[in-house]
């Protein structure tokens, strides 16, 4: 498989006071896969999935987006978000019809792929509901419709399961597992559940500090239980790597 | 004025009055909401000019309104515009709470919405109009039930005008209540005539007004 994401040297510091967020980080992204960033809180994994999607700029190194270098926004990268980000003054279809709307109008092709989302997500009968009358789990779903609207090459999950209840978390889980495999998608996800992210990742990618300090690949098949003893090693090698766990126990 | 109640051109007088202060506070209001979203939008937009800008807002605004007073009227007066210096003085106290209402607001905003607007293709002016105007829309409502209620208390001040020996009266509710009081004694008839005007359009702006769009803007509130 072609790289799709190739990240190479890089630097990112918000201030020239302030610490150095990320340091010469480097890494590839291949196309069709689920990578999942796992790490403490400040460890920059955010801040390395806003560099990919270009939201913000490196302060030194590149993004490449199929070796071309990220100058800004890239229709074909899209976000799904841990608050959700949905604007409260917008019906659920109004809000998934956003990004189509910003870029020109909404045309029948488009309307198709709306209903086509909302319907992929379960979402299509409360289209004209507004987002405040519904559940957490029903919003990140809108969420992810919104996203899925654009028809994107990369899906990027910025924590997307950590403001839901366990029973909703996994179920979200279970669905933007059966979406990225329908879909063809790579799939890029920051979390800090090192669970979550054996789960559902082909490679894991450990970081701290604002340096990647490994990367795993995972070998286990799918679907992964999680009180699987394979499962419950990989989990247990990665606290060791992140230093939750002595190398004895 | 006689100021009898069963007098149909006292009651023109006040009417017509009432109707004048009316214009004039939502001229003023016009355009503090105008500069308020100008401004608000240039310091969202950037986060140096915020730095530089916000002080500098808080200084002028503690400024005493009176003071720029005398020099408005000289302006206005030899420019023969009566109304001009008015609606300045409405302008320099009804434009803060306006301004710093729409700042914060635009401040507000979370990092994750903007950034959600920017990847699914909100820029320039379509920002704007989708996601810092709705989002600064309840801030609009409250900043402006506080703009317009400053812009009462100062109607009296900004209705009778003293150039150099000359004090030009305008016609308004504000200068009713100065009439009712100007000669040492006070004319209760127009004075409670005045104060009730005032309460009148203040009640029917907020039913038919405020109330009605501080209902809208819960839906617009950010969780």
């Amino acid at each position: 498989m072609d790289t799709i994401v190739e990240v190479k040297n890089l630097t990112k510091k918000y201030f020239f006071t302030s610490p150095t967020v990320l340091k010469n980080v480097s890494l590839d992204v291949v196309e069709g896969e689920f990578l999942c960033f796992v790490g403490p809180s400040g460890c920059g994994k955010s801040t390395l999935i806003r560099l990919i999607s270009g939201l913000e700029k490196p302060t030194s190194g590149q993004v490449y987006y199929k070796k071309k270098i990220v100058k800004g926004i890239n229709p074909e990268i899209s976000m799904v978000f841990q608050s959700f980000a949905l604007l409260p003054w917008l019906t659920i279809k109004e809000n998934v019809e956003f990004g189509a709307k910003m870029s020109g109008g909404i045309d029948w092709a488009e309307q198709h792929w709306v209903r086509g989302s909302l319907f992929t997500v379960g979402l299509n009968k409360v289209s004209d509901m507004y987002p405040r009358e519904l559940s957490g789990g029903m919003r990140q779903r809108v969420g992810i419709a919104r996203a899925l609207v654009r028809d994107p090459k990369v899906l990027i999950l910025d924590e997307p399961f950590s403001q839901l209840d366990l029973i909703t978390a996994g179920e979200l889980r279970s669905e933007a597992l059966e979406i990225w495999q329908s879909r063809n998608l790579t799939v890029i996800m920051v979390s800090h559940l090192i669970e979550e992210a054996v789960q559902l990742a082909d490679r894991i990618v450990i970081m701290d500090a604002g340096e990647i300090k490994k990367i795993v690949s995972m070998n286990l098949r799918r679907p992964r239980h999680k009180g699987g003893k394979e499962f419950l090693e990989v989990v247990g090698e990665i606290e060791k790597i992140m230093g939750l766990k002595d190398e004895d126990q | 004025m006689d100021s009898n109640l069963l007098d149909l051109f006292f009651w023109q007088t006040v009417l017509w009055a009432t109707g004048l202060s009316v214009v004039r506070i939502l001229v003023s209001y016009l355009i503090c909401l105008f500069a308020g979203i100008v401004v608000a939008i240039w310091l969202a937009s950037s986060a140096k000019a915020e730095r530089i800008a916000v002080p500098i807002f808080d200084l002028v605004q503690n400024i005493p309104p009176l003071a720029f007073y005398p020099i408005a009227i000289l302006v206005f007066m030899k420019a023969n515009l009566i109304e001009g210096s008015a609606i300045f003085v409405l302008v320099t106290v009804m434009l803060w709470p306006l301004l710093f209402g729409l700042i914060g607001a635009a401040k507000q905003i979370p990092l994750d919405i903007k950034y959600a607007a920017r990847i699914f293709g909100a820029k320039g002016s379509k920002y704007i109009r989708y996601v810092i105007l709705p989002a600064v829309f309840p801030a609009v409502v409250t900043s402006s039930i506080v703009s317009w209620g400053i812009g009462w208390n100062l109607l009296v001040v900004a209705e009778w005008i003293r150039y150099g020996q000359t004090d030009i009266r305008l016609q308004g509710v504000g200068g009713l209540l100065n009439e009712a009081t100007a000669s040492g004694t006070v004319d209760v008839v127009l004075f409670t005539t005045a104060v009730v005007m005032i309460l009148v359009v203040v009640s029917l702006l907020h039913v038919f007004i405020w109330r009605p769009l501080l209902r809208k803007s819960e839906n617009y509130k950010f969780d």
